[in-house]
């Protein structure tokens, strides 16, 4: 019987963690890092955002933001 | 209709030149100790003393300060309003200032001064901030839609924060 060749067949001698494609190992160290959302579903990354910076700093992301959704419903009230 | 953008620093900075004690309660306490949520008023707790109300008014008299929810007839907030535990909702030439007498269960700024952090919002320029524990403590107990709608976000705030300082 014929072996069936598949894509690994030229690397099945090397050792597994070198034939494992490069996304999949991104992968796994991604699933082993701390999840973005908690059970609560809120995203623990925008928190551990805010917590790198200094409370001026804070503020000033704060007025940003206010500015841009004023700017926002600025531009869709003049269209 | 005028609709001013918030400037926060410009309030806290009016506030200043006129000595007034105060509290920032609400979202902007939130997010100057790092919960990453939206607002666009300014939530204040004062202190009811005669002093403080006298430069309160003062430094309201230069925020243009006057209630927003009397759109026809501008009306400005007098001695008897800023002496009673009630809320004075106004817009300001820097935005929405809520001022307040007291909250959740009749709190006010000497109750609340105990539970609060210092927190540098522009150089040399400190605002009294109550913490998170006391601002989840009350939107609790207040127990309204929007509050609720906060709390994990607050709560997941303040562990992460807890979190950072016990490594």
């Amino acid at each position: 019987v014929a072996k069936k060749h598949t894509w690994y067949d030229k690397t099945s001698l090397k050792p597994e963690r070198e034939r494992m494609p490069r996304q999949t190992t991104r992968l796994k160290t991604l699933q082993t890092e701390e999840p973005s959302y908690g059970a609560d579903g809120v995203d623990v990354t925008l928190i551990r955002w805010m917590l790198s910076m200094t409370p001026e700093e804070r503020l000033q992301v704060l007025q940003q933001s206010i500015g841009s959704i004023l700017r926002m419903q600025g531009d869709k009230a003049s269209t | 209709v005028t609709r001013p953008a918030p400037d926060f620093l410009a309030i806290f900075q009016t506030l200043a030149n006129h000595k007034v004690r105060y509290i920032v309660v609400g979202g902007v306490g939130a997010v100057l100790q790092g919960a990453p949520i939206a607002t666009f008023d300014l939530d204040l707790v004062h202190s009811r003393d005669s002093e403080n109300i006298r430069r309160l008014i003062a430094a309201l008299r230069d925020l243009d300060a006057h209630y927003r929810t009397h759109t026809r007839a501008r009306r400005v907030p007098h001695q008897s309003h800023l002496s009673s535990p009630g809320h004075q909702l106004l817009m300001t030439r820097y935005g929405p200032l809520d001022i307040l007498g007291a909250i959740g269960t009749g709190r006010g700024f000497e109750e609340l001064s105990a539970h609060t952090v210092e927190l540098e919002v522009s150089a040399g320029l400190s605002v009294q901030v109550l913490d998170l524990e006391t601002l989840i403590q009350i939107k609790e107990e207040v127990g309204g839609e929007k509050d609720l709608a906060a709390l994990p976000i607050l709560k997941r705030t303040l562990k992460e924060k807890r979190r950072r300082s016990q490594r």
